[in-house]
Order: C-alpha cells, then structure tokens, then sequence
C-alpha cells in the first residue's frame, strides 16, 4: 500500500483494513504451527463487512475510489 | 523469543530502521525478526498496519515472503533451522514473486441473486445457485483483462459466496497498466461492484496449498 499512499477517506481505511486482515491473519507464509491469535480477533474487525462493501457502488459514485481503489 | 517477519533474499542491504529487525541467513536467503518479550496478543488494527509498513520498507529493493501476522519463534537459531529445512520452497516463491506485487479485488455479486434459504421448493434453490454459479463465470470473463496482465491469480469465495476476493501478481512496471484497465472494466461495467486496494506485499501467493 506504499506507492499509492495511506488512504484518506474513512470508507477506504476500512476497505484497505479488511484487505490487510485478509492478508496478515489468512495468508502469509506459515512457519509456525501456533499462530497464537484466533479467529475471533478477525471476526471483530470483520463486523460490518458485509455492510460495507454493499455500499461500494454509492460510495464509488461519490469519487471516494479512484482508478485502482484505495 | 522472536516475532518473524519476512524471508528475503540474502543480501548486504540495511534494514529498515523501524521495528528493531535483525536478520539471519542460510544459504542464498534470510529471515527478518525482530526480539519481542511476549506474543502479539490482540490483531488490533494500529498493529496490523505497523507490521504492514515494517514489511513493505523490506519491500523496498527485494523480493520479500511476508509471513503469517503472529509467526514467533523461540529463537533466532529455531529460524535458521526453518531457513534450512525449506530452502529449495522458499527460494522458488522468492524468484516468483520478486519485482512483483499483489493487488486486491472484491467482487459483490447483486443480493438478488443469492438463493434464498425459505425458496419453495429444493428445484427453486437449485435454479438460484445455478443462476449464481453462471454469474461467477460471467464476472469471472469480465475480469479477463485483468487476469492477462497478471503472473498469477487467485480466487477465494466468501462462506457465504456472495463475495469473491480475487488477488492478482503483477509485475510492478505494470501497474500503470492494471490500473488502466481496472479503470476501463469501472466505466463499462458499473454494474460490477468492486474495491481494489494495493499494491500489497505478495500475502496471497505465498500461502501454499490449502
């Protein structure tokens, strides 16, 4: 997420959260069998996904992601 | 006990300032570390971003196996023992990834076309997934120009299959590219509900099997 900056909008912070757990608690090279942290620790910052992504369209009109999203 | 990073490709480079990182090396390859007193014990956002940046500063000039958030070992000799065991796997996702990027897309397909769970009949909720199933394809072509651009895609539904994420390789010089396209995909398919965030370090085509 470096070459295009920190988002500034709060809607895209949130979309870019839910990438960046999608990434660091589900993918990763495994190295380790204990990964400590469990999956309610994503379900909290999963609370209103759903929500948010079903406002992407509106949110799009209104030119908070440019070309390549957030 | 030590909370690991990265593996990248052994170098001279300095490392990042942040983060107190340190690194040990086998072979052609190194593991990034830094010394912690205890386990990460929440995934709270401010920390997630922090072990982002900390991960695409390594980014900055070499190829980088960003590992699972949370990976701690007991010592830096136990890493260097993993370095060993899997040399020939991590060397191969290095030479994969290296110059190359991960982007993100989510794909919504339109509520109305989820099968509904009180549908008449068992011949009516088969049609709806039918119906659903012929959509993905359908979105699945439409993302074709994407696809082409990339060295590599994945695909991951939702349990509830209503949102598909799709994670892209691309070779950094191709971004502009990406982009372009993405932006064109926006404009003749408004109907396509879409976020793309990136470039991200390359999380998802390092993962392995599963």
């Amino acid at each position: 997420m470096s070459s295009v900056g920190r988002p500034q909008a709060a809607f895209e912070r949130e979309v870019a959260l839910v990438d960046l757990v999608d990434r660091l608690l589900g993918e990763g090279v495994v190295i380790a069998g204990d990964i400590t942290l469990s999956v309610a620790d994503v379900d909290l910052v999963y609370v209103g996904l759903r929500a948010l992504i079903t406002s992407v369209g509106s949110a799009e009109s209104k030119g908070l992601l440019g070309p390549g999203g957030a | 006990m030590i909370e690991v990073y990265a593996i990248t490709d052994r170098d001279d480079m300095e490392l990042p300032g942040e983060g107190g990182l340190e690194r040990v090396a086998h072979g052609a390859i190194a593991g990034v570390y830094a010394q912690v007193a205890q386990r990460p014990q929440r995934a709270s956002a401010e920390a997630l971003w922090q072990h982002e940046r900390v991960v695409e500063r390594l980014m900055d000039g070499r190829a980088v196996l960003p590992l699972r958030y949370g990976t701690v070992l007991a010592s830096e000799r136990e890493l260097e023992q993993v370095l060993a065991d899997r040399a020939a796997e991590f060397t191969g996702l290095l030479d994969a990834v290296r110059g190359r990027v991960e982007l993100a897309l989510r794909v919504l397909d339109e509520p109305e076309a989820a099968p509904a769970r009180e549908a008449s009949s068992g011949r009516a909720y088969m049609d709806a997934l039918a119906r659903r199933r012929q959509r993905g394809d359908e979105t699945a072509a439409l993302l074709a120009p994407l696809e082409e651009i990339a060295d590599a895609t994945r695909k991951r539904e939702s349990a509830a299959g209503d949102l598909t994420r799709w994670a892209f390789l691309v070779e950094r010089r191709r971004l502009d590219e990406f982009n372009a396209r993405l932006a064109e995909l926006r404009s003749s398919h408004p109907e396509l509900r879409m976020t793309c965030t990136g470039p991200w370090p390359p999380y998802t085509f390092v993962t392995g099997e599963r």
